[in-house]
């Protein structure tokens, strides 16, 4: 039993419980999902969008996905922006 | 009050500016007891059409004269701000003031009196209220619609309380998972098409929104193989709020207040569709070769920074962001530098649909800018596209040269 999710909204699809409000019944496997079934709660993905959820880290406030595979990258980035941080608040130290 | 969040160990902080502002939001449903002040003060019959006054002359004023606010609030507090609590009381807030004023006014409709209004209201009076009330009807369905997006069970169920003043609780399923699904496209009954005047859309999205939002429910229903004939049905047991709250004051104040209910239920339909008609007007998503529509993006809807209608309509004019993340709260919606902009608010907006003429001197340039010149990528209505085509002529779109 795996778990989906929309990387719009991270609205969580998991097999074992289903949606049976939305008409899949505990159980029922994510790949036996309507491809045009849009996301409870965004609305704005299809099923044919969802990432299985060991492959989402969370997407930007853009609404990019960003994936496992570029959480490499990411990481890379965020200790970019602490260092600009540092800088910054190195110059600041300075300045007074 | 500061926002504050720790990213990778820094601390970073935001002051929200329009943090107070926001409780501006609940002085729309406050334009009745503003009626019942104006007229113990002057007894003039006019001002029982202080509704209408208030959301298209002066609104529309205070947009012109208070400018625009481009204020974003940094990306990596937008989580914090929509965790804090104090955005989301300040829309449950407007609800029970919505409420009471309707009550209060269906009152007078009856026939009441009050201090100050020493004699039952004349027919012009009453109708002069209801417009009133449907003013603050319409904005309540904006309410409805920042609740009816939320993933919070009882925050959709608050949607379902705002919109039974208008009969219109069948919008936050028709909105949530027609409209967003097929915004800007043709099949869209809330989009609306370049060359279509508002006086045509109307019948268009009031009746398409309808069919849809029925259509939607009675597949859910499909699925799980059971009839939508049940109370279960979103669109029943939100209309049933409606049928005890206008049975409700039937009861209480008499028969006669039915034509006012209506009327009143009509202007806030009216004004809610007219802003559906204005915020994604012309706008069409490319056709990919998969046969999907590209995924919506910042230049699929017109928005605004005009700081007083955004304060009054919860950023809605921030329309593009929330296209993008339709779950996010209104606190948290920024403006895209590269979004398409309207010349003012959504207010004075709405007074040029009016006259279709004026409409299309202010609007049909501004999209043929915004598809550089190629008409052929807009979403034409069909009894204006060969006109529009004649006259622009279509040059070669994106999307063919991509079917190319």
């Amino acid at each position: 039993m795996s778990k989906w999710i929309c990387p719009n909204c991270e609205y969580v699809y998991d097999e074992e419980q289903g949606n049976p409000r939305e008409g899949w019944p505990a159980g029922t496997p994510f790949a036996e999902i309507d491809a045009d079934w849009t996301c409870p709660d965004c609305g704005v993905r299809e099923q044919v969008d969802f990432l299985p959820i060991e492959e989402f880290e969370r997407n930007d406030q853009d609404g990019n996905i960003i994936a496992a595979e570029t959480r490499a990258d990411v990481q890379r980035k965020s200790a970019e922006r602490q260092d600009a941080a540092n800088d910054d608040v190195a110059t600041e130290g300075a300045d007074q | 009050m500061t926002i504050q969040a720790t990213v990778d160990g820094q601390v970073i902080q935001w002051r929200d500016k329009k943090r107070y502002l926001w409780i501006m939001g609940a002085i729309i449903p406050l334009i009745p007891l503003m009626m019942w002040g104006l007229y113990a003060w002057t007894g003039a019959t006019i001002v029982w059409f202080f509704g209408p006054f208030f959301v298209f002359v002066l609104i529309p004023l205070f947009d012109l004269l208070a400018g625009l606010d481009p204020n974003n609030p940094p990306d990596d507090l937008i989580e914090a701000l929509e965790e804090d609590r104090y955005y989301r009381w300040v829309t449950y807030a407007f609800i029970p003031v919505q409420i009471a004023g309707l009550i209060w006014g269906a009152y007078l409709l009856g026939g009441g009196t009050l201090p100050g209004i020493d004699d039952p209201l004349t027919v012009v009076q009453k109708i002069g209220l209801a417009l009133g009330l449907g003013m603050v009807a319409g904005i309540g369905i904006n309410t409805a619609h920042e609740l009816g997006h939320k993933k919070e069970e009882h925050e959709r169920w608050f949607a379902r309380v705002a919109l039974a003043q208008t009969f219109y609780g069948h919008f936050f399923i028709e909105h949530n998972r027609g409209h967003h699904v097929r915004v800007a496209t043709p099949e869209d009954p809330a989009s609306g098409r370049l060359g279509e005047t508002v006086w045509e859309f109307m019948p268009r999205t009031i009746l398409g929104s309808l069919t849809s939002a029925w259509g939607l429910e009675k597949k859910r229903f499909a699925r799980q193989k059971k009839s939508h004939w049940t109370i279960k049905n979103d669109l029943f047991n939100a209309w049933a709020f409606s049928v005890v709250l206008w049975g409700a004051l039937t009861i209480a104040f008499g028969w006669e207040i039915l034509p006012y209910l209506v009327i009143q239920a009509a202007a806030g339909i009216w004004l809610l569709e007219s802003v559906n008609y204005l915020e994604h007007y012309g706008m069409k998503r490319a056709k990919l070769d998969s046969g999907r529509y590209e995924r919506v993006n910042p230049s699929h809807s017109w928005n605004s920074n005009n700081i007083g209608t955004n304060v009054l309509l919860y950023h809605l004019q921030r329309h593009s962001d929330h296209h993008a993340n339709p779950t996010r709260r209104y606190q948290a919606l920024r403006d895209f530098k590269e979004a398409p902009v309207l010349p003012t608010g959504y207010a004075g907006m709405i007074v040029l649909t009016w006259v279709p003429q004026v409409w299309r001197k202010v609007m049909d340039q501004r999209v043929l800018g915004h598809y550089d010149g190629d008409i052929g990528r807009a979403n034409l209505h069909p009894r204006t596209a060969e006109a529009y085509v004649r006259r622009y002529g279509v040059g070669t779109s994106k999307d063919e040269e991509i079917a190319a």
